[in-house]
């Protein structure tokens, strides 16, 4: 899983520019979201299939931790509860290491999965509704 | 249900025949998306006489002017529709966005069209973003009817080239040789 935290991506995505003033620049905070959803896209196959590793969602907890301490785009405007989200997210990743450690049933691995998406549509809602379209297609229909 | 129509319609200079007599332009495009076949559009009149003869939603690519742009990130944009109508656009998987000064450009756009209840949360959130006052946006308390598109691609003008008379000639006479 070489793609978990790499810098680049969000670069990638970056609209093209000629030129333009007016393109927003990606805050470190935009960029490791943008950076999470693509981890968490790939690991949707695998979650559904089965093959996802304890190995990997150990890889995606490092990575993602650094959402905690990431600049926003407009730090005014994050709330208080942003942490209490950031921490709950982190939280269900390691319910689902659990879950893939314990070797448990599939519904349980995939209620795992989706509980991490969930706390991510629960603060975009309260932050920023952009993304949510993108994150709520990431579950895994049971 | 998603509805792609597919019209064969040359309708960029019906759809930018706006006040000014433009000479013979040339003009590129800036790309955020998917790349806008800009020679490929249907009239937005056409779209959205279609929609409110009981379609639900449309897919095609059209040209509407800017009336504002998310100043926050460029994650939304408005487009003035004639006759008081506006629709918001919003970008396919949060993918891209657009430039925040993009206001009174035209757009082409490529997206599926409908008419959707805007909730007084997103309501609330886009006049954040758009910088109103917090007084502005208490205010805000009752969801709104809005067209809403979901675009997979927009293209601006990057540029325009003005063809005059003069190098047209210059062209002509090296043809003759």
């Amino acid at each position: 899983m070489g793609q978990v935290g790499c810098q680049e991506k969000a670069e990638d995505r970056t609209p093209p520019n000629s030129g333009r003033t007016g393109m927003y620049t990606p805050s470190p905070l935009a960029s490791t979201m943008r950076n999470m959803a693509d981890d968490m896209e790939a690991l949707r196959t695998k979650a559904d299939e089965g093959s996802l590793t304890v190995a990997e969602v150990d890889v995606l907890i490092q990575a993602h931790a650094a959402m905690k301490e990431a600049e926003a785009t407009k730090p005014d405007d994050i709330k208080a509860t942003f942490s209490g989200y950031a921490e709950a997210y982190l939280l269900q990743l390691e319910e689902l290491k659990s879950a893939l450690e314990d070797h448990a049933s599939r519904q349980e691995r995939l209620d795992a999965f989706n509980a991490a998406l969930a706390t991510c549509v629960a603060c975009h809602q309260e932050h920023c509704p952009g993304p949510i379209a993108r994150i709520q297609k990431m579950k895994v229909q049971q | 249900m998603m509805k792609r129509i597919l019209l064969p319609l040359a309708a960029i200079l019906a759809a930018c025949s706006g006040p000014s007599e433009n000479p013979v332009v040339e003009a590129t495009y800036d790309y955020y998306g998917d790349t806008v076949q800009v020679t490929d559009t249907v009239s937005l009149p056409q779209i959205l006489a279609q929609l409110q003869g009981g379609n639900d939603s449309i897919y095609a690519t059209f040209a509407a002017p800017i009336s504002s742009v998310c100043q926050v990130k460029g994650c939304w944009m408005q487009l003035d529709l004639g006759n008081g109508q506006e629709a918001l656009v919003r970008f396919k998987d949060y993918g891209f966005f657009v430039p925040m000064d993009a206001a009174t450009e035209w757009a082409f756009i490529e997206g599926g069209l409908t008419v959707d209840t805007l909730s007084v949360e997103w309501l609330q959130h886009q006049a954040a973003d758009a910088g109103k006052s917090d007084s502005a946006i208490a205010a805000i308390t009752e969801p709104k009817i809005s067209f809403t598109v979901m675009a997979s691609g927009v293209a601006l003008v990057q540029k325009e080239r003005v063809v005059s008379d003069e190098a047209e000639e210059h062209d002509h006479s090296s043809h003759e040789h």
